[in-house]
């Protein structure tokens, strides 16, 4: 069993987590406390990942990186890198695919929220950036926890769209689920059980984590 | 002083209802809002914080426009507040000390306040483990600790034993004293006897009486069989009689008494007020 493919799962998930944990507070704040006409389509944009093929938003990521067409053109120009076959790609990719297991949870921590301690921050004369993250962040915490765990253990394992969009290049898109298939593929059934075993034991104790700590209240201080 | 000209609409099952309190407010002085459940006085002290905004009018406090036109032009922050809710609104991941430090940075002074509350020895707890009394103790210790120059107290001794009212009561009159502001949703009429300036009477939605606890409530017992205990609030020499004000959740009124009678009371005595019927009629019905 390679360690690198398990190497590359590891910076893939911390990668995705670290990206979506910042884009999705915005995202989930607009999702649970305000009122626009698109707000429905917003949502259903969001969860749509979760129940499409991974297959089909590789496909879609692929046809989007093309150089030859305009977006993808412009990507290229802007971070000076290609989409397709690389670990920029797959990390996008990813990002797409498991947006809702991090907004979700962050959504329904923000409609958690007490706003009268909230409202009682602000005449104790605390601004909105010092009021969220000394009352709104500890309050959340349950909520972030399991959405920094899901988005890490589903992105540990994502394997659809990493093999349409990055391929199976050594070293740079062969993640652990990749090896797995290929182990498997060329009917290496002991190798593919031990990346198999391994998948296991980690989303296992990722699970019981975001249990343990999901259902956690913040400690008082 | 604050200078309060507003108008908000509500909507119900009922209609709408026009909410237009229009009041000024001296700086120093403790002033009660009084009126029956749902009259608007929480609105009112929400709209002070800034916290609710009216549809029209402005609310003005030492000559700066804090809201105007249905916007606020200062946020609560910049108010510099101290707001006792009646869900008290405790920080729930913070302990009680926490709670009072997170108003301000001056350990001394939250020391006192957890002192004087009876606070001190449940420091380290955290709120959510309280008693209702004790939630509200850490509330006010919280709001006074801002230090503020307005102190918004809405129904602030509910959940009180009488040792801590009495601990609160002499607080409030420190707090009136080094200048603060205060504004208070309560019902408990000693309460208002004993604290306040003066009193807002909310009714219909607008400030339909307003004075002194004496203007506003002596004489308005209509109580058909004119029976009640109350609390003596004062005894008053006046040339050969005694006038006596009683207290009570009723209201108050003043009674007359003997040189014998009076040397009996003190104030602050419970006692039983009832009318004489000094010479009964009797009407075939």
């Amino acid at each position: 069993m390679e360690i690198m493919p398990f190497v590359l799962s590891f910076k893939l998930a911390f990668t995705v987590t670290a990206i979506l944990i910042v884009f999705s507070f915005p995202l989930a704040y607009v999702l649970a406390q305000k009122k626009f006409m698109l707000k429905p389509l917003v949502e259903t944009l969001v969860t749509l990942p979760m129940v499409l093929p991974p297959t089909v938003i590789g496909f879609y990521m692929i046809a989007a990186f093309s150089p030859r067409l305009a977006f993808g053109s412009a990507l290229a120009n802007i971070f000076h890198t290609e989409f397709v076959f690389s670990f920029a790609g797959i990390a996008l990719g990813a990002c797409i695919h498991s947006l809702p297991f991090m907004v979700q949870p962050l959504k329904n921590g923000m409609q958690s929220v007490d706003i009268s301690q909230v409202e009682m921050s602000y005449t104790l004369g605390r601004s909105k950036a010092a009021t969220f993250f000394k009352i709104i962040i500890p309050q959340m915490r349950p909520y972030i926890m399991t959405g920094l765990l899901m988005t890490f253990v589903h992105t540990i394992g994502e394997f659809g769209v990493v093999l349409m969009v990055g391929g199976n290049i050594p070293g740079i898109t062969k993640v652990a689920s990749i090896a797995l298939y290929e182990k498997n593929e060329n009917m290496d059934f002991a190798g593919a059980n031990s990346y198999a075993a391994v998948l296991v034991a980690i989303s296992l104790l990722a699970v019981l984590a975001a249990q343990h700590f999901g259902s956690k209240p913040a400690e008082a201080k | 002083m604050l200078e309060i000209d507003v108008l908000k609409r509500f909507y119900s099952d009922a209609g709408e209802m026009e909410f237009k309190p229009r009041l000024k407010i001296k700086k120093g002085t403790l002033s009660v809002l009084f009126g029956k459940s749902g009259s608007g006085k929480t609105t009112l002290l929400r709209m002070i914080a800034g916290l609710t905004m009216p549809d029209a009018g402005s609310i003005i406090y030492e000559g700066a426009l804090w809201t105007g036109n249905g916007r606020a032009h200062k946020a609560p922050q910049e108010r510099n507040l101290g707001f006792v809710s009646q869900d008290f609104s405790l920080f729930t991941h913070l302990t009680v000390e926490g709670n009072v430090l997170y108003a301000c940075k001056d350990i001394k002074e939250a020391e006192r306040l957890l002192d004087i509350t009876g606070l001190a020895g449940l420091r380290d707890r955290r709120v959510n483990s309280l008693s209702g009394g004790q939630k509200q103790r850490v509330a006010f210790a919280r709001a006074l600790a801002k230090k503020p120059d307005i102190l918004l107290l809405d129904e602030p001794m509910s959940a009180l034993d009488n040792e801590t009212r009495a601990v609160i009561r002499a607080e409030l009159d420190a707090a009136v004293k080094r200048g603060i502001t205060v504004i208070m949703v309560t019902h408990d009429v000693p309460d208002i006897f004993k604290l306040a300036d003066r009193v807002f009477v909310i009714e219909s939605g607008v400030i339909a009486r307003e004075g002194t606890p004496a203007e506003v409530f002596i004489n308005r017992v209509t109580s058909n069989k004119f029976v009640f205990t109350g609390e003596i609030m004062s005894i008053e020499k006046a040339d050969a009689i005694n006038i006596i004000m009683v207290t009570s959740e009723e209201g108050a009124t003043e009674v007359v008494v003997t040189d014998d009678e009076a040397g009996l009371l003190r104030t602050g005595d419970r006692v039983l007020v009832a009318a004489k019927a000094f010479q009964p009629v009797l009407m075939k019905i």
